[in-house]
């Protein structure tokens, strides 16, 4: 499945092929679980994929000097109930 | 004088013993039952279960023992969430069915104060996008061709259409405030970890919040009010909440600095809502509010950075299951989780440190106002089913328009109601968010309650 790299990407270091790699881990994936992407359903993540990536590099834009990412999980409390022992 | 809402009404009758709890939940039931094959908001109908709620709560009534507000009041749960002796299904046909036997929480803290849940709601599959393939689409109570929202429709849907006067949902992107906005019902995403959210199936840890919907701005109050300490209801009320009489009117707002963001003019939203904002900004300046303009932060970043954090952690917490269930799931699901597995770690982790921007943003903005007005939705119910959409002339993804207004607020955990204001020109419901700074969701209700009391209570949807 091939994607295209993101434009401007402001980290610059992303490429196409480590972008087309990470898809054909996902792609494979699915695979092993009986599911193979094709035909419009795979256009529509490759176009979310691709739209995703453009939104990103917008993202880089952002001048993020001096800030320290506060992850707040709330792990205690996020412990996904009944389904927890999913699949 | 205030004119007592729905959800408040019936806390009145049932408090004042002037209607029996065992009759309301049975007629209540019956009512789910007639409804459900059309609207398809419930995943589970538990009639048995909840007759036996109503007895057990009928009999403490007779005891003298008076539980609140929720007291006999018919609700229902979103179906992510576990009510010992029901199944939790996530609304997928990926996850075992499971029969959990103990409440989540936030359900216990609901049934302690005397609520009766009548069933599970229908959501989006997993709260991770798209349609339930198990269950179908929810179908919107104001006209059945439409949407129901996003992830928490099932709630919103039965609220409408007045099948329970309260429901639970979950809110990771606007998952509680879209759904209330198209149903024409009250919407409430409390601030961040404000509400318990164990027992209940992750969306994003960040970002997704337990949320309520109610007829009114009193039901989502009261629910607040019986899951947490830091809320009581009589700081929206203005005094202690007494079934036996009618509520003091609570219109003295003298000192809320009220915002609206200076591009309002320009954003795409139907003509209808700009008047309805006007309307609303009116009845708050009249009640002793001022207003001035605000800059926020680019609403257009605000979208990405939810849809990457949440993309990212449900495909962490769902690994296994897209691993070995993918075909199970809706395509929908599978795209969210997909997409999250192309997502860099640096990408994620720059996305985390633009969150702290936005923060220190709206922490700024807060400096010149106490509440925050915005739309929720850009427009009304958009037809079920559909891909793309008109806003404004143009045709855009549906996620895409429904995220404009409301991650923002997922991002910062700031506490957000939205509350019907106006209809579409097709007579659909239109909703307006009110938000305020982290902890301060009384000041944020108070505002709404204002504006409740001063344009009657909110108009139901019409089922036959």
């Amino acid at each position: 499945m091939q994607v295209t790299s993101r434009p401007g990407h402001a980290n610059g270091h992303e490429t196409e092929r480590s972008l087309t790699s990470r898809m054909q881990a996902v792609t494979a994936m699915l695979e092993s679980a009986g599911v193979t992407l094709e035909g419009p359903d795979a256009e529509k993540l490759v176009a979310a994929v691709e739209q995703m990536q453009n939104d990103l590099a917008r993202v880089w834009q952002v001048d993020v000097k001096g800030i320290v990412p506060s992850i707040t999980y709330s792990a205690q409390r996020w412990t996904g109930g009944a389904n927890q022992e999913e699949p | 004088m205030t004119q007592a809402t729905q959800f408040e009404r019936l806390a009145q009758a049932i408090g004042s013993r002037e209607l029996n709890i065992n009759e309301l939940v049975s007629r209540k039931i019956d009512l789910v039952q007639r409804a459900n094959g059309r609207l398809n908001c419930f995943t589970t109908i538990a009639a048995d279960y909840a007759m036996k709620e109503a007895s057990r709560v009928q009999q403490l009534l007779d005891e003298g023992v008076y539980l609140g507000p929720l007291h006999g009041v018919p609700i229902a749960v979103k179906d992510n969430m576990d009510v010992g002796g029901l199944p939790t299904t996530g609304a997928s046909n990926a996850l075992a069915q499971l029969f959990p036997d103990e409440d989540a929480p936030v359900v216990s803290q609901l049934r302690r104060k005397g609520a009766v849940i009548v069933g599970k709601t229908n959501m989006y599959e997993l709260a991770a996008g798209g349609v339930s393939p198990k269950y179908g689409d929810v179908h919107n109570p104001w006209d059945l061709d439409k949407s129901a929202g996003a992830s928490s429709s099932g709630s919103a849907c039965a609220v409408a259409a007045g099948l329970v006067s309260g429901a639970t949902g979950t809110d990771a992107g606007g998952s509680v405030r879209v759904p209330a906005s198209v149903c024409g019902v009250v919407g409430l995403k409390p601030t961040f970890d404000l509400v318990d959210a164990r027992g209940v199936i992750p969306g994003s840890y960040n970002i997704d919040h337990v949320g309520f919907l109610a007829p009114d701005v009193f039901g989502v109050a009261a629910m607040l009010d019986a899951v947490t300490e830091e809320f009581a209801l009589e700081e929206v009320m203005g005094a202690k909440w007494d079934p036996r009489h009618v509520s003091v009117h609570v219109s003295n707002l003298a000192g809320l600095r009220v915002g609206v963001p200076e591009s309002l003019e320009n954003e795409p939203i139907l003509p209808n809502l700009h008047s309805a904002i006007a309307r609303l900004l009116a009845v708050l300046q009249s009640s002793g509010a001022s207003v001035r303009r605000i800059e926020l932060p680019d609403l257009s970043l605000t979208g990405t950075l939810m849809i990457v954090i949440h993309a990212v952690e449900a495909a962490e917490y769902h690994r296994a299951l897209l691993a070995s269930r993918a075909s199970d799931l809706s395509s929908g699901v599978r795209h969210l989780l997909a997409l999250g597995e192309t997502v860099k770690a640096t990408d994620y982790v720059h996305c985390q440190r633009v969150r702290e921007v936005v923060i220190s943003q709206m922490k700024k903005v807060h400096e010149q106002i106490d509440i925050l007005v915005l739309p929720t939705l850009q427009m009304g119910a958009w037809p079920a089913g559909a891909e793309e959409i008109d806003v404004d002339g143009k045709s855009e993804n549906v996620i895409a328009a429904i995220t404009r207004y409301t991650p923002l607020f997922n991002l910062t955990g700031q506490p957000a109601v939205s509350i019907p204001c106006g209809l579409s020109p097709e007579g659909l419901p239109l909703g307006v968010q009110l938000a305020g700074r982290p902890h301060e969701d009384a000041v944020v209700l108070k505002a709404a309650r204002v504006y409740e009391e001063a344009v009657g209570p909110f108009r139901l949807a019409e089922v036959d």
